[in-house]
């Protein structure tokens, strides 16, 4: 499988720490990747690689199939970035700024930069000097900044900082907009999950320096511990219920009186009523899934 | 390259330089023509009180000239690249497909060429001053130079390459200390290097050490982008 984008075994050192060990990522065209991890994780390190602000000490990048140089710079046309903060000059306006930015990426058509700023609602602040932008307009401003010369791949560095939740929610469809009608392959850190579950294709966990994981997401839904909690009073006579009468054994005594059961596809109320059959008495039963917040707390605290 | 440096000019807002340039010039031209005819420079009795050998028109116009422009030259050097470097905006200047080291040299070449142009015109300005001041009243100064000559031009030429090449040593010290206060404080050593006098220890009339100097500036100017390539930002 060829992807857009491939680290091998990447890797950094710094005055002697190591700060990311052994990355590998792989993005494939047309998907929004999330770049998961803590703060600190290495994130930002590893995206400075990708882009080249950082020479790896180990192992290498490939974008577009291509293994990236340290003189590597035409490749820098087919992407769009914003890495650790977007930097702007402050002293001129948010319009100005998109079109310095399409004279140093070549990029010459016209009516992009209003079409950028129309996306991220900025039309109205197009004139203001940045310096007296909020932190969610300058936010966005980098965005636009990043899709205006409508790269292949964009990679992004906590792009929803500074946002409101409503801003938040447009960002995100704008991600998905992107990816769909525009195909552009979307790389996008952060450090809270709940910013990515709903839109990225696979996400890459980070912590520490090292890669804890890359999976699609509908894997995880799949991987995913499912069980129903059942709080009974007789636990003896439950789990003897579970056992041979419903011929269950993915289950899991808790205590005096709790049982998981683990059986995918278990109904609630067909438990409940064979227990009630037999005369166990139920206190509560639930249905649990663990969500990805816990898969990825599990990753990232599990080291 | 051209492409690079309008847009420096462009980025950087070029007309404030432009505007204090043209200031710098019109108060460094009164001053020299109160010099040279209203005799602030002179004693009570008259005579002037000058040095020897610093007796000529020509001393004092190098030396604020020099001064001025190479102070002016490294605060831009400064604003232009070291100010980019700590505020990050190089960073996003990295991430553009162009070489690194053209991105710097081209930033580099803006603000010489600039400050180049702005202190050959403004010693123009002066001297032409001086010139036609010197037809109708009397110098204090000896007015020691000849516009009609070919070598006064040559020579002005090569003196304002030589003081705004050696602000590339400025920036390279303020480029190793991150730092535009670095930058122009070695402006300052600079002049006293090259300008001031110890008793009659003077570096100011000497012919090989500006030659030398410009040289070493030019070592600077390329270590300044040699590792820029490699480095991490």
């Amino acid at each position: 499988m060829s992807y857009i984008l491939q680290t091998d075994h990447l890797g950094k050192i710094i005055d002697g720490k190591e700060i990311v060990t052994d990355v590998n990522i792989h993005i494939t065209k047309g998907e929004i990747y999330g770049f998961l991890g803590p703060n600190g994780a290495g994130k930002t390190s590893v995206m400075k690689m990708i882009t080249n602000l950082w020479k790896p000490t180990n192992g290498r990048v490939s974008l577009f199939g291509k293994t990236l140089e340290t003189t590597s710079y035409e490749v820098f046309k087919r992407m769009g970035s914003i890495i650790e903060f977007p930097t702007f000059y402050e002293h001129l306006s948010g319009k100005d700024n998109l079109q310095f930015h399409c004279e140093y990426m070549g990029y010459y058509n016209k009516g992009s930069v209003m079409e950028a700023l129309e996306m991220l609602n900025l039309i109205d602040s197009a004139d203001k000097p940045v310096k007296n932008y909020s932190l969610g307009m300058k936010q966005r401003l980098g965005i636009a900044r990043a899709i205006l010369c409508r790269p292949e791949l964009v990679i992004l560095d906590e792009p929803t900082n500074g946002l409101d939740p409503a801003g938040m929610k447009q960002i995100r469809d704008l991600f998905k907009m992107l990816c769909t009608e525009y195909g552009m392959t979307l790389m996008i850190s952060s450090h809270l999950l709940s910013e990515i579950e709903s839109i990225a294709n696979t996400i890459g966990v980070i912590n520490q320096g090292k890669m804890m994981k890359e999976i699609a997401i509908e894997e995880i839904a799949e991987t995913n511990t499912f069980y129903v909690e059942l709080v009974v009073e007789d636990m003896k006579r439950a789990a003897f219920v579970l056992a041979e009468n419903m011929h269950l054994s993915n289950f899991k005594i808790i205590g005096d009186s709790t049982i998981r059961i683990y059986e995918q596809g278990v109904a609630t109320q067909k438990v409940s009523k064979e227990l009630m059959l037999n005369d166990v008495a139920i206190l509560s039963i639930t249905q649990h899934t663990e969500s990805l917040e816990d898969y990825f707390l599990k990753m990232t605290q599990g080291v | 390259m051209l492409k690079l440096i309008k847009l420096e000019y462009k980025k950087n807002n070029i007309k404030k330089y432009i505007r204090i340039a043209v200031i710098m010039a019109i108060i460094l031209c009164l001053f020299i023509f109160a010099l040279a005819f209203l005799g602030i420079a002179n004693d009570p009795d008259g005579t002037l009180d000058a040095a020897s050998g610093t007796d000529v028109i020509s001393a004092p116009i190098e030396l604020f000239t020099s001064m001025t422009f190479l102070i002016f030259t490294s605060v831009m050097l400064a604003s232009f690249i070291i100010s980019a470097y700590k505020d990050k905006t190089m960073n996003l200047m990295f991430t553009y497909p162009i070489k690194r080291q053209k991105i710097q040299a081209s930033q580099m070449i803006a603000v010489w060429l600039f400050n180049f142009i702005a202190l050959v015109l403004t010693k123009l300005a002066i001297y032409m001053c001086i010139f036609i001041g010197a037809k109708f009243m009397q110098s204090s100064f000896m007015v020691d130079f000849n516009i009609g000559s070919l070598f006064f031009y040559v020579q002005l030429l090569l003196k304002a390459v030589s003081i705004v090449t050696m602000s590339f040593i400025a920036l390279f010290v303020g480029m190793a200390f991150k730092s535009s206060k670095a930058a122009i404080i070695t402006s300052f050593l600079l002049i006293l290097l090259t300008q001031a006098n110890v008793g009659d220890l003077t570096m100011a009339g000497n012919t090989i050490f500006p030659v030398v100097l410009t040289v070493v500036s030019l070592v600077f100017a390329v270590l300044s982008i040699y590792n820029v390539e490699k480095k991490d930002f």
